[in-house]
Parts: structure tokens; C-alpha cells; sequence
């Protein structure tokens, strides 16, 4: 085991899912060093979810390794627990609690003490702009303010890695900007997260690192500006332009391969996404 | 279909063209629901306790279905017209009682999903009406009422038919009536501030029930034969007498009993008082029905409160729970646990409801060793059954404890403080009601609380494994809705309670037989320790037996 001062926040190796005969993750291995805002992207039914669940201790994989600041997750539960925060795709939220009663419980769970957890509930429910409706049970919550109670809950504990499951799915331009603005501060402070998301824009803006999984197999992993250049482990997506690619274009021609019909553009700009087969009878 | 042929379709006939269609789609989505729910996993278990629990219930529908032919055909056989009347006020009342007692079970299908499909009102109505009709106590009241038509008919033939179309009359209204009054109590129910009215409401009527069956019965107990309120009663009814003749269950009566008199004018006037029931009842269906067809939304959100105060919510996150001696978490799961019961009004009314027939049958019961861990059972087996499901509630949150670092035994043992919590003051409120009759001597005292701590702890063993292997994701903010564990779940439930309570039988019968009776407690003093013993290290492996079983937890658990 690496020591947990210089160890790479997260060390996944050989990490294989089966569900029966379905394979949904297939043999990932994936490092993110302290500090990284990484992107971990792919279409749906990818593996991402499984991925994060098998990161965060939600799902046991079936065969390979993970550690999380140099703790191992299955011998040392506890302590890898008290490092991370997690948003899962389910939100784990409690519909019939109040904000501020979850956050309370929450914090609770994690272990802090009664004065540091109501003071940090204000701060989360302020911030957040949850803290006007204090009667409103959270199942009334729009799904925007499910999001934001759900990240508030995953940071109340100040979590030095944080796993976050569409984080921006359903949520709007100002509660989007209200979390950005969090997770920037949280890397400006020396946390490391770990996003996946469909909104390749926001991915592009926060991510300096990006992951791309594809049928349960990771398939691109660098930076941003690795996978821009072209030369990204794994990957050759270079078009020999030299033209700087978008994340949106990277992303189509990595899983769009024989998916979408390619394009013939020779600058660099993205191929428009032409679906491979005509609905004739769409209006 | 073309825009065209559906425009056409829409000026022409009652129904939408495609209804038939949209109809056969619903039965078949009805009859995949049932086959995929026997997919899933301890699906085949469940068709298994399913098979075995629908003989039980063929019984149970066969006894009002030959003894309404029996009362119909005495009451005209013999001219005791006034059995005629008895017989449509309990149908008339056991309908609506296990109608009332049957909803809390959630329907397969949330049918004003349909609504986003092309329907037309009247095909929405005719559809709500048909899935109405086939609920279980519409079939089994309208069955008990084609009975008593047939056992009318054999007595008096020429009668059959009028006897025949007014009960089937009178089976429609009750349909009309019982469809009419859900869907309205769903409008009240759809928001949680009327839920929790009504569920205080119900509570205090049952409370009220129970209070007032214990005065009764202390009076009668005081005044031997004469209870002077009887006779207060008794004036009561006959003021009430016109009121009661003029309501459907006398109409329908009314309306056979002159038409046996040959006074067919009368016969008929009963008849239409009996239809334009029907349809009042018809209208407000169909009122409430609009409400939904035109997409009505209640939005429970609360009107927007003001700027909370900075210090009042501080305070009040300070605050909360203390339990001196408990660790942190488990204080603290315990006050989530107890946020929850006060927000969900129908598991507490459904504790109650066995404690209104222990109120009532108190002082009937005799007086066998039996009687007080007898009716503790009985009462118990509404509370019990939330045992097996103990994160269904939970739902995805349930995420939550595999993510914090709280061992689970400490989210398990809060858990269970606060359902056995429940468990015995349900238990406690059952052994006040049955003391206050007939006090059991000391030894049979002791046997019965060892007795409870066995039955309690077996079934926190066996239910907290449950709850992890076979969770089932409940929706505690719809009333319709309760804490249900899976049949499976229910038939061991039934099976300790009732195996428990023969061991208990046995060992106080063996005992008295003997004139040993201080063995009993003794004995189940040791089977209670024992349960202890095994919950207390089924709980310290819990987290191993979750990490074990925890895809397919939060598979049941987090899946819309």
C-alpha cells in the first residue's frame, strides 16, 4: 500500500464488473492524482454508473483493485468512508426529512459534532439558496434542489475526494453556476473530484483531466490537453489538422465511431452527428 | 393512424376509436406487471406463498357469497321482511368496511399515467370504472348480492327478476360510491397537510372507538343486565328510523320486500330512489375524474416561507435528539426513524386497527393462560410486519449508510429500538385492555413478557436478515401506502407469531398440568435469552451480511 501523504487519490486496477453473463465494466484501470478535477465520460449504458459505484463502495467488483488516497476500499472501509463524498445516481436522499434535518443527520453519520454540523448546515442550506423554505420536506423539492441538498450532504464533511454521479442533469443555469463555483473552490483548496457528466461543456470548462469508457472498457484517458493534441494513452484521435479539437468532438469520434456516420470535414470542426438510419415517417 | 382518420374517429361514437385497443394494452400491461413481479428475485417464492394464501382467501369469499343466498332466501321464505333489510346493511357495511380496510394496498398501476395517451373522457370514466369494478371487495360484494338473488329467486321464483335487477342496481351504486369516495379522498389525500388531518382525524375517531367501547363495557360490567344508555339508544335508531329508510341499503330492501307484496308502486319508487343514487354518485365520479382528465396538479410544495432566521435554523440543528449512553449515530438514527413515523400517519393508524378488536373482544375472551399472549399477538401483527422491511422506507437514501462510516449495526440497532419501541407500546396498550378485565395471575404474567421477548427477538433476527436479502421500496408519502414486506415475508411473520404462541400454549398448559406453573417462566425465560443471544450476534454481522447483499439491496432499493 502506497503511503496515504504522496499516494494518487484514486488507484483503480484491473476493475471488471459481471452481472451474470453481462460484463458492464471491463478490466478499468484509471489513476487521478490529488488535486485533479477529473471528467469520467462515455454514452449511456457505458459503465460509468457501475464505475462510481464500485469507487465508492456501493457495488463490490468482481475482480480488480481500488484505492482511494492510498487506503485499500475493502480493508480499510471505514477510513476510505470518511474521505470521500459521494453524490450517487440515486441522490440517497431522505423525501420525508427537511433540508436542514438531513444535513443534520448526515453530518451526524459522519461523524461531527452537534455545533460544527448545524453551523456548516447554515452555511450549505445559505449557500445553496435552500435555506428560505426550512418546512419544505426535500420529496417537495424541485429536482434542481434535490441535486444541491444532495452535494450539500456529500460535502458536509469536508470530503478530500468526491465522487459525483451527473451532478448537472436537470439542473439550471443559476444552480448550475452555484455549484461550479463550489467544486472550483473545493479544487482551488486541494481536493480532488471525480465527475461524470453528459453536459460535455461543463466537462470541458472544469475538467483538466478526462476518462472515456465505452461498452464497460476505458478507451481514451489524459489530460485535456493530451486528448486535444491527440496523443492520449489509448487513443489516437488526432485527424493530422493540427486544429484543436472540443471535448464534444473528441467524445463523438472516440464512441461515435460506427455509431454515427463520419463527416467530411477536413478543418478540424466537429462532423455533425448524422443519424446512421432515416425515420421516414418523422413529420 | 393518419391525423385525418383520427379527427374523423374523434366526431364519431362515445368511446375513442382506439379504446378497445387502449383497453386490451391495459389488461395486458396488468397481466405483465403480475408475470414480471414473479421474475424478480424470491419471485417464484412469492407465487409459492401466493398459491397458498389464495385457497385461504376463496374460503373467505365463499362464506358471504352462500350466506347471503341463505339470509335471501329465509327472509322471503319465511316473510321476515326486516331480514331483508339486515341483509343489504351488512353487505352494505362489510363492502365498505373491507373496502376502507383494502385501500391502503397500492394499486398496480398509477392509471392517471394513462392520461398522457390519446383517451377520451368518457373512455378515462369507463376505464376507472371497469378497474374499479374488478377490485377484490367490489367482486366479492356483488357476488354475495347475486347470492341473495339467487336464495330470493328459489324461494319466491316470480320474484327473481325484480329481486335480481335491484340488487344488481344496488351492486353498481356501491361501486359508484366506493370509486367516488377514493378518488375524492385522494384529491384531500394528495397533500400532506389534509393527509396528516385525516390521519389525525382517524386516529382520534379510533381512540374515541376504543374509549368508548371500554365505557360500555365498564358499565355493563357495573350494572349487570341493565344499561341504562341501551335504552337511550334504542330512541336514538328510531328517531334515526326515516333517515336510515331513505338510504340505498333500505331503498334496495324496500324495493323487494313490496314488490313481494305485490305493491309495485311502491316497489318502483324505492327502485328510482335507489338509481338516482346511483347516479348523484355517478356525477361526483365523474367530477373528480375531470378534475384529473384535465390535468390537475396539486402541488404540495408550501407557499414560500420567509427568510429563515440565521440563529433559528443554527438552533434548531443544535438541537435534537439526545439519548445519554447511545453512541452519536445511533441517536441520531433514531430521530431520523422517529421524523419519519410522525410524517407517515398510515403506519401508525395501521398499529391501531388491531388494538380496536382487542378493545372490543377484551372481555370475551375468557379467561385461559391464552388470553393476554393470545391478544398480544393479534395486536402485534400489524407492527411486527415492519420488521422485514426496515429500508423500504429508506429507499435510495438507504445509499447513504453503505457511503457514511457508521458501522451498520449502529443504523440497524437504531432502527430496532424504534420498531420494538413501537412494537411494545402496541403490546403495553394491548396488556392494559386485557388486564383491565381479568388480571393473570403473577406466573402467567412472567411467561407472557419472556414469551414477548422472544417473539421479539426472533422476529428482529429474522427480519433485520430479510430487510437486507428481500428489501421492498415503499413510498411513505402516499397514503395508500404502508411499510409492506413481501408474502413471503408476511406467511413468517404468521408463522412465528402463531408457532410461538402454541410453544407459549404448550409449556403454560404443560406447566399448569402438572401444577408446576412457575416452570413456564422458567422455560421461556431461557427461549427468550436465547432469541436475545442470536439477535444481539446476527446484529454485530449485519454489516458483513449487507456488504454481501448489497447489489441487490440498493438494486430494489434505488430502482425507480
Amino acid at each position: 500500500m502506497a503511503s496515504a501523504s504522496n499516494a494518487a487519490a484514486l488507484n483503480a486496477v484491473a476493475l471488471t464488473r459481471r452481472f451474470g453473463e453481462f460484463t458492464a465494466v471491463q478490466d478499468v484501470t484509471l489513476s487521478v492524482a490529488p488535486g485533479q478535477f477529473f471528467g469520467f465520460l462515455g454514452p449511456n449504458g457505458a459503465g460509468k454508473s457501475t464505475t462510481i459505484k464500485m469507487l465508492t463502495g456501493l457495488l463490490a467488483p468482481t475482480s480488480g483493485t481500488i484505492e482511494i488516497l492510498g487506503l485499500d476500499t475493502t480493508r480499510a472501509a471505514e477510513e476510505v468512508k470518511r474521505q470521500i463524498g459521494v453524490v450517487p445516481e440515486g441522490l440517497a436522499l431522505f423525501g420525508r426529512l427537511t433540508g436542514a434535518e438531513y444535513l443534520r443527520f448526515v453530518g451526524t453519520m459522519y461523524g461531527l459534532d452537534r455545533a460544527t454540523t448545524a453551523d456548516r448546515t447554515q452555511e450549505l442550506l445559505e449557500f445553496m439558496d435552500l435555506a428560505n423554505e426550512p418546512k419544505k420536506l426535500i420529496t417537495d423539492y424541485s429536482h434542481g434542489m434535490q441535486k444541491k441538498i444532495a452535494l450539500a450532504a456529500a460535502v458536509i464533511h469536508g470530503p478530500k475526494v468526491l465522487f459525483l454521479d451527473e451532478p448537472f442533469e436537470g439542473v439550471d443555469a443559476i444552480a448550475a453556476g452555484t455549484l461550479k463555483t463550489m467544486l472550483q473552490g473545493m479544487i482551488a483548496r486541494g481536493a480532488t473530484i471525480f465527475l461524470t457528466s453528459h453536459v460535455l461543456e461543463i466537462v470541458e470548462r472544469l475538467c483538466s483531466h478526462i476518462a472515456i469508457i465505452d461498452a464497460g472498457r476505458l478507451v481514451v484517458t489524459g489530460s485535456l490537453e493530451e486528448l486535444r493534441a491527440g496523443t492520449a494513452a489509448h487513443g489516437m484521435l488526432g485527424d493530422g489538422s493540427g486544429a484543436r479539437l472540443t471535448l464534444e468532438e473528441i467524445f463523438i469520434r472516440v464512441v461515435g465511431r460506427g455509431r454515427v456516420a463520419e463527416g467530411s470535414s477536413s478543418t478540424g470542426s466537429a462532423p455533425p452527428p448524422q443519424p446512421a438510419k432515416e425515420l421516414s415517417w418523422l413529420g | 393512424m393518419a391525423p385525418d382518420a383520427l379527427a374523423d374517429g374523434q366526431r364519431q361514437g362515445v368511446l375513442h376509436p382506439n379504446a378497445a385497443a387502449q383497453f386490451r394494452a391495459i389488461a395486458w400491461l396488468r397481466w405483465r406487471l403480475f408475470v414480471n413481479t414473479l421474475r424478480r428475485r424470491g419471485g417464484k417464492a412469492e407465487l409459492v406463498a401466493r398459491v397458498l394464501f389464495y385457497p385461504f382467501l376463496a374460503v373467505i369469499f365463499i362464506a358471504p357469497v352462500t350466506g347471503a343466498g341463505f339470509l335471501g332466501y329465509y327472509a322471503v321464505s319465511e316473510h321476515q321482511s326486516s331480514l331483508l333489510f339486515l341483509l343489504t346493511w351488512v353487505v352494505f357495511s362489510a363492502w365498505f368496511f373491507v373496502t376502507a380496510v383494502t385501500s391502503v394496498m397500492p394499486p398496480a398501476i398509477d392509471l392517471s399515467l394513462l392520461l398522457r395517451f390519446p383517451m377520451r373522457f368518457r373512455s378515462y370514466v369507463l376505464l376507472r370504472f371497469t378497474l374499479g369494478v374488478l377490485a377484490t371487495p367490489n367482486v366479492v360484494g356483488s357476488l354475495a348480492l347475486a347470492g341473495a338473488a339467487v336464495g330470493i329467486g328459489i324461494a319466491q321464483p316470480a320474484l327473481f327478476p325484480w329481486a335480481a335487477l335491484v340488487l344488481f342496481s344496488f351492486a353498481l351504486m356501491m361501486v359508484l360510491l366506493l370509486r367516488m369516495l377514493l378518488t375524492w379522498l385522494d384529491r384531500w389525500l394528495a397533500q400532506r397537510r389534509t393527509r396528516e388531518i385525516v390521519g389525525f382525524f382517524f386516529a382520534v375517531f379510533f381512540f374515541g372507538f376504543q374509549y368508548l367501547n371500554l365505557r360500555v363495557q365498564t358499565m355493563a360490567h357495573h350494572h349487570g343486565r341493565g344499561i341504562p344508555h341501551l335504552e337511550r339508544m334504542e330512541a336514538i335508531y328510531h328517531a334515526a328510523r326515516p333517515v336510515l329508510m331513505a338510504l340505498p341499503a333500505s331503498l334496495a330492501a324496500h324495493a323487494i320486500e313490496t314488490q313481494a307484496h305485490r305493491s309495485t308502486l311502491a316497489a318502483i319508487g324505492a327502485f328510482a330512489g335507489l338509481l338516482a343514487y346511483g347516479g348523484v354518485f355517478a356525477a361526483l365520479f365523474a367530477l373528480r375524474l375531470r378534475g384529473e382528465f384535465h390535468g390537475e396538479n396539486f402541488n404540495e410544495a408550501p407557499a414560500r416561507s420567509s427568510p429563515v432566521q440565521l440563529s433559528g435554523a443554527r438552533q434548531a440543528a443544535r438541537e435534537g435528539l439526545r439519548i445519554p449512553g447511545l453512541p452519536v449515530a445511533v441517536v441520531a438514527c433514531i430521530g431520523k426513524e422517529l421524523l419519519y413515523l410522525k410524517r407517515a400517519p398510515a403506519t401508525l393508524l395501521s398499529m391501531l386497527t388491531p388494538l380496536v378488536l382487542v378493545a372490543i373482544y377484551a372481555g370475551r375472551l375468557g379467561t385461559s393462560d391464552l388470553t393476554l399472549p393470545g391478544a398480544l399477538a393479534y395486536a402485534m401483527f400489524s407492527t411486527v410486519p415492519m420488521l422485514y422491511n426496515a429500508l423500504g422506507q429508506d429507499a435510495a437514501g438507504a445509499q447513504l449508510y453503505l457511503l457514511s462510516p457508521t458501522p451498520l449495526r449502529q443504523v440497524f440497532l437504531a432502527k430496532n429500538i424504534v420498531s420494538s419501541g413501537l412494537i411494545l407500546l402496541v403490546a403495553a396498550i394491548a396488556t392494559v385492555i386485557v388486564v383491565r378485565n381479568q388480571p393473570p395471575g403473577l406466573p402467567v404474567a412472567l411467561a407472557t413478557l419472556f414469551w414477548l421477548g422472544f417473539v421479539l427477538f426472533t422476529n428482529l433476527s429474522l427480519g433485520n436478515y430479510l430487510s437486507i436479502t428481500a428489501p421492498r421500496k415503499v413510498d411513505p408519502g402516499k397514503f395508500s401506502t404502508r411499510q409492506q414486506p413481501s408474502q413471503v415475508s408476511v406467511w413468517i411473520v404468521i408463522g412465528i407469531l402463531l408457532g410461538s404462541l402454541m410453544l407459549g400454549f404448550a409449556i403454560l398448559w404443560t406447566s399448569r398440568y402438572f401444577g408446576v406453573i412457575w416452570v413456564a417462566p422458567g422455560i421461556l425465560f431461557v427461549f427468550g435469552a436465547t432469541a436475545l443471544g442470536v439477535y444481539l450476534r446476527s446484529l454485530r454481522r449485519i454489516g458483513t451480511v449487507v456488504l454481501k447483499h448489497r447489489d441487490a439491496l440498493l438494486e430494489s432499493l434505488c430502482k425507480s
